[in-house]
């Protein structure tokens, strides 16, 4: 009597089994999320380019009558040639989530990165 | 002893499946938060256009959005566009409006009386006369406004079956609410395709979409001073929520050392004085926040409170000095970002 083992082989499998399915479930989310802070420049709602800000990012990049540059981790639209200049005075973008937009020129921009619980999803005004 | 083991490890697998069913329930709950948001930008009604779909990637629906907006605007809502039932009905002083433009015209009616005219619909020629979208930054002459006011008024509409007609050189205008109609827009949009969870913006105002109750987002609110997009205020919302923010930042020129701000108030003529920057207001319809956030702005705090219950709505107000009134129950879901702001509380 004292010599059946606790398990037997088929319970183990099954615990096996179990486990696989519970690694199966949990191992996209532990996939690499992005580290740093991405400016992304889109035109016409479409990405034109995606810049990863670091400390010694220097950018300058014209599109549709705009001027956006990019100084170290910070992003603005240094010139437009709308009437507005509604994206010139937004002035300086330099967290996630951050955006400005030049409407007549169909011009945006905005910050994306690491996501975390408190981050701020989207910006409302 | 054999059948006590036996029972032993009944329980010891019922618990590891229980146990693995529990996380698989989690994970579906929370899994969409985890993944890489899918951004999509366009441009309609004058404004940015922003769609985020989180988990699949669905540009179609995205695209089907912009289109909806755009047409709703063109030729529905509009008072610019030559070809839309707005303009018509302006131009004509009557027009037949289709069942979509009679419900915008007659809830926001309905918001017009229950805000004692804080929101009038028909300051349309009010709106032109100071002109905020120009660069003239002109103060109309007093006779001017007082000759517009005398034909403004939301009473003076009528309705007849699908057939509206205004008031004498009345003009309507729904700008104040357009933005939260298209938000409204976007989500039957998204019911319709039965998506799980998706952040719309058009222009200023948010939309957050979730189809459970449990999804929580957080809302930054831009600070109403800032020369940049930094957020003074987080918000943390859960589930399905529409957020509009009416500030005197947004268009105003300054004339005789006064700032002129484009929030105007119906029953004087000039920009709403009331000691606020800005008010933010959360509801459960995109209308109602845009309608909400423009007549609380020109009620102030006191006189809002009755408005928001009407309509089961919560607004935050900003004032000059740059206190924070937040509701009651709002407060632990709110955290001030910048230091230069204090929050003081509400019932």
């Amino acid at each position: 009597m004292n010599n059946i083992p606790f398990f037997k082989k088929s319970d183990l499998l099954i615990i096996g089994i179990f486990l696989l399915i519970a690694l199966v479930i949990f191992l996209p989310t532990l996939s690499d999320s992005e580290k740093t802070l991405t400016a992304v420049i889109t035109a016409y709602g479409e990405t034109l380019t995606e810049i990863s800000l670091t400390d010694s990012t220097q950018e300058e990049i014209k599109i549709n009558g705009t001027v956006i540059k990019i100084n170290g981790k910070t992003v603005f639209f240094a010139e437009s040639n709308c009437p507005d200049k509604v994206c010139v005075k937004t002035g300086n973008l330099d967290s996630q989530g951050d955006s400005s937009a030049c409407v007549p020129n169909r011009v945006s921009v905005y910050i994306k990165g690491e996501k975390t619980e408190d981050d701020i999803d989207i910006m409302a005004y | 002893m054999f059948q006590q083991k036996n029972t032993q490890k009944l329980t010891i697998v019922l618990t590891a499946v229980i146990v693995v069913i529990l996380a698989a329930v989690v994970v579906f709950f929370v899994s969409d938060s985890m993944q890489k948001p899918s951004e999509h930008l366009g441009y309609a009604m004058g404004s940015e256009i922003t769609v985020i779909f989180y988990g699949n990637d669905k540009k179609d629906i995205a695209d089907e959005i912009f289109d909806s907006i755009a047409n709703l605007d063109t030729k529905l809502i509009s008072r610019k566009s030559a070809a839309s039932e707005i303009y018509s009905l302006n131009e004509n002083g009557t027009a037949e409006l289709s069942e979509e433009t009679l419900g915008y015209i007659k809830k926001a009616l309905e918001i017009c009386e229950y805000s004692d005219g804080a929101l009038d619909i028909t300051i349309g020629s009010l709106s032109s006369l100071w002109d905020f979208d120009s660069a003239k930054n002109k103060i109309p002459e007093e006779h001017e406004i007082a000759e517009i006011l005398s034909f403004s008024g939301y009473e003076k509409i009528s309705i007849d079956a699908y057939t509206v007609t205004l008031g004498e050189n009345q003009i309507v205008d729904l700008g104040a609410l357009g933005k939260g109609i298209a938000c409204d827009t976007a989500k039957t949009i998204l019911d319709n395709n039965n998506i799980r969870s998706a952040l719309i913006k058009v222009g200023g105002t948010v939309m957050t979409y979730s189809d459970t109750e449990y999804k929580e987002w957080n809302i930054g609110i831009r600070a109403p001073d800032a020369t940049d997009l930094s957020a003074f205020l987080k918000i943390s919302l859960k589930g399905s929520k529409f957020i509009s923010t009416s500030g005197n930042y947004e268009k105003f020129f300054t004339a005789d050392e006064k700032i002129y701000h484009h929030i105007l108030d119906p029953e004087t003529g000039y920009p709403a004085e009331n000691n606020l920057k800005s008010v933010t207001v959360i509801s459960e319809n995109g209308l109602v926040s845009d309608a909400l956030s423009t007549a609380c702005f020109v009620l102030g705090i006191e006189k809002s409170a009755e408005l928001l219950e009407k309509y089961n709505s919560q607004a935050i107000f900003v004032d000059k000095q740059n206190n924070v009134y937040i509701p009651d129950d709002m407060i632990s879901s709110c955290t001030i970002l910048n230091d230069s702001y204090r929050i003081s509380s509400y019932e």
